[in-house]
């Protein structure tokens, strides 16, 4: 399996969009190694023709019918759903700038 | 080794992005689909949202079923084989617009795989070509922004729009092409009633994957990704610039860029999207929070069954019982609502006006949202059956009634479109034109054949256009033969 | 005020008048504010109150003092929340600064249901950020202190639930359990905790964790309490599509008929070698092989089976889980929720704003996402999560193997009583290795709970885990009562 070493640990960071401090980076790359290194059991299991396991009930998907229910508007005639962003114009969201 | 002696082959594949005209979102209950008569700018930001499709803490996905019934009948008209057991998988990526930090998507196993679309293309319509479709899958769309200077603004409206994204086998060799089969696909979306066809808002999206290879080449040239292009013609025109930044790149000793490219109608190019290169690691794995897509047995034949005509269908049945060409028929059945427009103006007509409806339709007459009744098409259509107008006077009538509308009989009266179909009234006409140049007459007795264009051309000037063209033809050539 | 037993406890004093729900609620509120457990992030006075208002008003007029316990069985019970679930128009912060102002916009279908069965809700408790932890020592809130010994952890995540419970600030509390999260804070505060089958209960309205191993269960003073909140909750939801449509059976009278006819003859009890190994605390064993042999003594047959792939435990669970994780909390980029930094619109790019806006996150949740996104990077797939998951896959088949011959698998809850603050909070692999009892369960989602069944010298409480066949909460429940009968 795969060397847990700081140029790893920042380019997961990145990927996740989490900023790390240099000592946070070491903690890391220490506690995920040792983590990492204990997982590594699993290569002892055979598991040959083992389909995974990947939900937690066995029955299929079920399906909604289509019908609408609006989530309506809050307490200021605005959409309810703007009631919790913390940055609101003109009904959207707002960010900074989108480049590219 | 490439140089300017080199041949090259376009290779496109296409991305379509079809939005379902479901009611609800595909996973949410918000509304999905426009009010009658709206626009996607009349809507309130946001309005179309609930914690779901907004990605709040603690939502949870519901696969809306008629999402998969629409999915299965778009597979199931091209020929794809539909997956039993289909699963759904999160596609991994930072954006405004994308709530929960992942598009919900199908990776491995989509709903329906391996199918294909049957084009015509060249100037009639007679070249035809098989374009495989590699997969359909579901997925849901994002929001928008909208930019400002220092800020974005974010509307989620769109987010968790049910699409289906059809994918097409790398086949198409020419803008042309690439331009057919969307004119395909999109004719069989819209017969089959899932998909609103309404371009401007959106509803049906094209994203070009294009590459050159020198001719024969096995191997596929490295290729870029032209996005969200909103019109067939534009699509064609951007694959066509592509195709030759690509070409003049290669010769110049320069290496293709994989990246996406953005097409800019005014300046007829495509530009590069991205800044720099950055390979997207998306981190597919299945959506724990959605199990198997599992089609019960019967539901697929029952679909099947219910498959209203499909565009190709409608094409052979209009050449069978009308006597159309198969380029005409092939323009009538374009759009769900010509083809419909059509043979209500041919059952109000006849069948034997359907010919001549079809002629009049064929000349780019825009339906959509016009003035235009199947009863005008089918009136003219009579008025020339009976020769009382020519094919050129129907036109006119058209543009006339496009800009101030009225009633067909009234304005033939009114313009004086009937045409001159009176021997006693061209005879002499005709006698006139000969007489005034016997230098031209001479020389076609002499065997100048060609002149016959401009001896009927003279007689049609002279009767102001009114005259009965086939009619006038027939008459100019007896006399000259004297 | 009066430490009542159990649920029907109260409605027996609400039909004698002995309290009513305003009162009660009031007397809970009072202990509240006089107690440092840190229990609470939340408290929902103003509400609660209004709830008990109306029902002390519905149960002295329309009922005329009889509690209706057919139509509204939760009448005027007052129950913590752990702070995980959304609450419409209620702080709900899964005990993160991410979410330190998050006024959620809708009611999660589990909570909704109890507060139509005639519930009030006291407020959020206190929990590990985003449900990672075993010890609530991870909270952006500060620590939950153990109800009884304050130098202890509580246990995790569901720590503010287990302590308030124990500590007799609410009747009952809802937890939620991913790995253990509720059996091991019942069994290190002396409570009963419960993990149902996955998928019996909406997971609608729980801010996920990971998706394919989130519970919620009740936290309770009784084995009777934990089936009737489990009853009132279960069932299909078209809001969750990963909620069973499984029958939900009446396990409050499954508790009721065992009380009252306690028989262990022919309940067959799978006791797991691989559960009983080195490196359990001596009186833990103890107790746990007590209370084995009480359930013997008393009739039921206790047989030896092998669960092989035991070992694993850990590393599957820990990859699944925090690849679902990553992928979970994606959603926290400050949006259209969560905490904003002051500064942060002035950011030079999208990712510059995302990456000040997620340094909400604490360090535990930080190392979870790291990992997650690690092992489901381009590459890493197949040899992490994919493994994983077959594992997983082994494991369950280890109990469906073990279940044809067994109706119940015992064994502790976790190697040690609760342990003391500070101790593990250095060494994640130490402290991701306590849930190594409560963890297979949760893979195979299999219903699983945790009784009380003794006391360590300290005086620390030891919990029986007993594991029962998928959707066989009646087994389950019928041998959870046997065992909390023979304990006292």
């Amino acid at each position: 399996m795969a060397e847990i070493n700081e140029e790893l640990i920042r380019k997961v960071a990145d990927l996740a969009r989490l900023e790390l401090k240099t000592q946070e980076i070491d903690e890391y790359v220490k506690s995920i190694g040792e983590i990492l290194k204990h997982v590594e059991q699993l290569n002892e299991v055979n598991v040959a023709g083992v389909e995974p396991m990947y939900y937690g009930v066995d029955d299929p998907l079920r399906l909604r019918v289509d019908q609408v229910h609006e989530f309506g508007l809050g307490a200021h005639g605005q959409p309810k759903i703007l009631e919790c962003a913390p940055d609101v114009l003109e009904n959207a969201f707002k960010v900074p700038q989108i480049v590219g | 080794m490439i140089d300017a002696s080199t041949e090259f082959e376009t290779v496109i594949g296409l991305e379509v992005h079809v939005q379902l005209a479901t009611d609800s979102k595909i996973f949410s209950t918000a509304r999905a689909r426009l009010e009658t008569g709206k626009s996607v700018a009349d809507e309130i930001p946001n309005a179309n949202t609930t914690p779901v499709c907004s990605g709040h803490p603690g939502s949870l996905p519901a696969l809306n079923e008629k999402a998969v019934l629409y999915a299965i009948k778009a597979g199931l008209a091209t020929g794809c084989t539909i997956n039993r057991a289909s699963f759904f998988a999160r596609k991994h990526y930072f954006y405004p617009d994308s709530p929960k930090g992942y598009q919900i998507s199908q990776y491995e196993l989509p709903i329906c795989e391996r199918g294909e679309l049957q084009i015509e293309y060249g100037n009639d319509g007679e070249l035809t070509k098989r374009v495989g479709i590699t997969r359909i899958h579901m997925e849901e769309d994002a929001g928008k922004s909208v930019h400002f200077s220092g800020y974005s603004l974010v509307n989620l409206n769109r987010a968790g729009v049910p699409l289906i994204e059809v994918v097409s086998e790398p086949d198409m060799r020419s803008p042309e092409e690439a331009g057919a089969y969307l004119r395909k696909l999109y004719g069989i979306v819209t017969a089959l009633g899932i998909c609103d066809g309404n371009l401007q808002e959106g509803n049906f999206r094209c994203d070009a994957n294009v590459s050159i290879r020198p001719k024969g080449s096995p191997q596929f040239g490295t290729r870029t990704e032209i996005k969200n292009v909103n019109s067939f013609r534009f699509v064609e025109k951007a694959i066509e610039f592509e195709a030759s930044r690509q070409r003049m790149s290669l010769l110049a000793g320069e290496k293709i860029i994989q990246e996406t490219r953005l097409y800019d109608s005014d300046k007829n190019q495509t530009f590069s999207m991205r800044s720099k290169e950055e390979a997207q690691d998306y981190r597919y794995f299945p959506d724990p929070d959605l199990p198997p897509l599992i089609i019960e047995e019967g539901v697929i034949e029952a679909l099947k069954k219910s498959l209203p005509e499909l565009p190709d269908q409608k094409r052979d049945r209009l050449m069978q019982t009308f006597g159309l060409t198969r380029f005409q028929a092939g323009l009538m059945v374009a759009t769900s609502s010509l083809s419909k427009f059509f043979e209500e103006s041919v059952k109000l007509g006849g069948d034997d006006t359907a010919k001549t409806i079809a002629n009049l339709l064929s000349a780019g007459t825009e339906i959509e949202g016009s003035i235009f009744t199947p009863a005008h098409f089918s009136d003219l259509a009579k008025l020339i059956g009976d020769k009382t107008i020519s094919v050129s006077a129907a036109k006119q009538v058209l543009s006339i009634l496009s800009a101030k509308g009225g009633v067909v009989a009234k304005i033939v009266e009114r313009e004086g479109l009937k045409q001159v179909s009176d021997l006693s009234a061209l005879e002499p006409i005709i006698d006139q034109i000969l007489a005034s140049n016997p230098k031209q007459l001479e020389e076609y007795r002499s065997g100048k054949d060609k002149l016959l264009g401009f001896f009927v051309g003279q007689a049609m000037k002279a009767t102001q256009g009114k005259a009965n063209p086939a009619l006038l033809q027939e008459l100019v050539m007896k006399k000259l033969k004297g | 005020m009066k430490n009542y037993k159990s649920i029907r406890e109260v409605h027996d004093a609400y039909n004698s008048g002995e309290t009513d729900p305003l009162k009660l609620t009031r007397d809970f509120f009072s202990n509240i504010h006089a107690s440092s457990h840190n229990a609470f992030i939340t408290l929902c006075e103003t509400r609660a109150l209004k709830q008990a208002e109306v029902l002390t008003q519905d149960l002295l007029g329309k009922y005329a003092k009889r509690v209706p316990r057919e139509a509204l069985p939760l009448f005027g019970i007052p129950l913590g929340i752990k702070d995980v679930l959304t609450i419409d128009g209620v702080r709900t912060t899964a005990g993160s600064k991410m979410l330190d102002h998050y006024i959620a916009p809708y009611t999660a279908t589990a909570v909704q249901k109890l507060e139509d069965a005639g519930s009030i809700t006291l407020g959020k408790m206190n929990m590990d950020e985003f449900a990672m932890g075993s010890s609530n020592e991870n909270s952006a809130f500060g620590n939950v202190v153990h109800p009884t010994h304050s130098d202890r952890v509580p246990g995790g995540s569901s720590g503010g639930s287990a302590a308030a419970v124990a500590a007799n600030l609410c009747m009952a509390a809802l937890g939620t359990d991913t790995g253990g999260s509720i059996r091991l804070p019942a069994s290190f505060c002396g409570v009963v905790g419960m993990k149902p089958t996955y998928g019996r209960i909406s997971r609608y309205g729980q801010i996920a964790f990971a998706s394919s191993l989130d519970q919620i269960g009740p936290m309770t003073r009784s084995v009777e309490d934990a089936a009737l909140l489990s009853q009132v909750m279960s069932g299909k939801d078209t809001y969750d599509s990963s909620c069973s449509t499984e029958a939900v059976q009446d396990w409050s009278r499954v508790v009721f008929d065992t009380a009252k006819n306690p028989n262990a003859k022919g309940l067959r009890i799978g006791v797991p070698k691989e559960y009983f190994i080195d490196g359990i605390n001596a009186e833990v064993k103890t107790a746990v092989l007590g209370a084995i042999e009480k359930l013997k003594v008393a009739g039921a047959e206790v047989i030896p089976i092998s669960l092989p792939h035991t070992r694993y435990a850990v590393s599957t669970y820990y990859v699944i889980a925090l690849c679902e994780a990553s992928s979970n909390l994606s959603r926290f980029d400050g949006v259209r929720f969560g905490t904003r930094p002051k500064d942060a619109m002035e950011s030079k790019s999208l990712d510059e704003f995302y990456k000040k806006v997620r340094a909400n996150f604490g360090a535990e949740v930080k190392r979870r996402i790291i990992l997650g996104t690690f092992a489901l990077s381009s590459g890493y797939y197949d040899a992490y999560y994919k493994k994983a998951g077959q594992v997983r896959r082994l494991m369950r088949g280890d109990f469906e193997k073990a279940f044809q011959k067994v109706d119940v698998i015992v064994s502790p809850v976790s190697p040690t009583t609760a342990f003391k603050v500070g101790e593990k909070s250095k060494n994640p692999l130490q402290m991701y290795l306590t849930d190594i009892f409560t963890i297979p369960a949760s893979l195979a989602g299999l219903p699983s709970m945790s009784v009380p069944v003794g006391r360590d010298q300290e005086g620390l409480s030891i919990g029986l885990h007993l594991i029962a066949p998928r959707f066989q909460e009646s087994m389950l429940f019928k041998a959870a009562t046997l065992a909390e009968r023979l304990a006292t």
